[in-house]
């Protein structure tokens, strides 16, 4: 006979660990990568180190050559985001609530969606030219499909109860749109927007490096065809900070917007 | 083989470093065959006491066992969720075997104790059914099925009857009677229901709120059976109006709450 004693068999599960781990993890990374590059393994020319990639980014940064791609690439990426998904929301809400336009308008979608949008790049270039304008609409229609389809499954998802407590009080179309239907939707259009948000960026690389004098993806393709591999990197990095920017915008945006969700 | 709470204490600590004490010194043993039902009003921690003796979390301090338990022998324990956790991939067959095969039973022993199970609870016909197309006190009876089918050394239901109707959760609380007298597993019932607390359980244990103290234990020394019976109606009133009296001042004060247990 002998007692048995209760364990918490969630332990594994509800375990936490403090953050400092994530920033010892990185900078230990790093650390292995530069004493790589210092015991001459391998050629400065396929894998710069570190410090040299600093380095050359600070001299990019302090010529003016980083501001000077970095307005370019942002001037067409941000336009692109802002039609894209303006233009996404508007039909993802009327393909969500109207079933005229979702009849009309969810084939349609279903049609272009599956289109790899820089494929369009040649035929936009063909009708709006050159110029920033084919760029820009290679991007925003790149973000409209992620946010119509997920604001079109939003609405959907909206509970029925919702809209019948507004029914009950004679609240109109418009009303019961912007106060229970939209809101009910944001967690879904925020998904879209965050999926939106990689594709714009891929989309926007791509579109520089077939055909643009300047910006990020010229920047890139300009010093990978020059073998300048530190400068290279050095563009990588600006896309990894113009895509974290963009993750905790979208991220500080949806904790105004939607007090509500438990994050 | 009993089990013991011994001197538990639970303290949570907010995001603003506050720490609150939610269960106090908390001592108690449930015998062999015995039904011990725990209740108090919203907030005062019986669910988080439930948890804990399920090893499903940390006490802060003080410790949970089984007292004489024979050598080589490890204690099991059935849970019954308050909201099923019956998994909706799997079919009423399926889930009642969870447990089995976690405990490696042999599948073709299985059979036989799931399809025993099933008529016990009176889910015959309903075995391919999933959860999503079953009423609500169904669903239960799948998730008391699930857990009296692994035979465990002691049962622990947390407001097992909560989400369903007042005509259900009457019907499911006379099949639990009789469920239980054929069973005789050691039960800890966390309710927040008084009139249930006392037709089925053998003590009934009073929580208090913040902190979570064992105020008062109440014995029903009536036959379970002999509780619905209408000359016992007296009996069973009082100690129900004893136990309102006892928590209501706790229970006015936990409405004015804000809750913050998601």
């Amino acid at each position: 006979m002998a007692d048995v004693k209760i364990k918490n068999h969630m332990y594994p599960w509800q375990k936490t660990y403090p953050s400092w781990i994530s920033l010892l993890s990185i900078s230990l990374l790093i650390l292995l990568w530069q004493l790589v590059c210092l015991s001459d393994v391998v050629s400065a020319l396929f894998l710069p180190s570190p410090l040299q990639i600093l380095t050359a980014l600070w001299s990019m940064i302090l010529d003016g050559e980083i501001a000077r791609s970095l307005a370019a690439s942002l001037y067409r990426i941000i336009l692109g985001f802002l039609l894209g998904s303006l233009l996404g929301l508007v039909i993802g809400l009327l393909t969500g609530t109207s079933a005229l336009s979702d009849r009309i308008g969810t084939p349609l979608v279903n049609i272009f969606y599956p289109i790899p949008k820089i494929a369009l790049l040649p035929l936009f270039i063909l009708w709006l030219g050159i110029g920033e304008l084919s760029k820009v609409t290679i991007i925003a229609l790149g973000v409209f499909f992620p946010v119509a389809m997920n604001t079109h499954s939003g609405v959907k998802n909206v509970d029925p109860l919702f809209i019948k407590v507004a029914v009950s009080f004679n609240s109109d179309w418009g009303k019961t749109m912007k106060s229970v239907v939209l809101p009910g939707a944001l967690p879904m259009i925020f998904t879209g927007l965050r999926l939106a948000a990689g594709t714009s960026l891929l989309l926007l690389v791509s579109a520089e490096m077939i055909a643009a004098q300047e910006g990020i993806g010229a920047l890139i393709l300009h010093y990978g065809d020059l073998m300048i591999t530190d400068r290279l990197m050095a563009g990588i990095i600006v896309l990894s900070a113009i895509g974290l920017f963009f993750n905790f915008a979208l991220q500080y945006m949806e904790r105004k917007v939607i007090p509500w969700k438990n994050f | 083989m009993e089990l013991v709470v011994d001197n538990v204490c639970k303290n949570f600590t907010n995001n603003k470093g506050t720490t609150l004490s939610v269960l106090e010194n908390i001592n108690l043993t449930i015998k062999k065959e015995e039904f011990v039902a725990l209740v108090g009003p919203s907030g005062c921690g019986k669910s988080t006491l439930l948890n804990i003796v399920a090893g499903l979390m940390d006490s802060t301090s003080g410790q949970v066992y089984f007292s004489n338990v024979e050598k080589n022998r490890s204690p099991t324990m059935g849970i019954v969720f308050q909201d099923t956790g019956l998994f909706p991939w799997r079919n009423v067959y399926e889930n009642i075997a969870f447990g089995l095969e976690a405990a490696h039973v042999p599948p073709n022993e299985q059979i036989s104790i799931i399809h025993n199970y099933i008529e016990l609870v009176g889910l015959t016909g309903f075995e391919k059914s999933f959860p999503h197309q079953l009423s609500g006190g169904m669903r239960q009876r799948v998730g008391i099925a699930r857990a009296l089918a692994i035979n465990p050394d002691l049962l622990l239901m947390d407001e097992p009857f909560s989400a369903l109707d007042a005509q259900a959760r009457t019907i499911m609380q006379e099949e639990l009677v009789s469920l239980w007298e054929k069973t005789r597993l050691s039960t800890l019932y966390v309710t927040h229901n008084i009139q249930e607390a006392v037709l089925l359980a053998d003590r009934v244990v009073l929580l208090s709120r913040r902190p979570g103290k064992i105020s008062r234990i109440l014995t029903i020394n009536l036959p379970r059976c002999d509780r619905e019976k209408p000359e016992n109606a007296t009996i069973i009133a009082k100690f129900v109006d004893e136990i309102w009296q006892h928590i209501s001042k706790d229970a006015r004060a936990a409405l004015l709450e804000v809750t913050d247990n998601g």
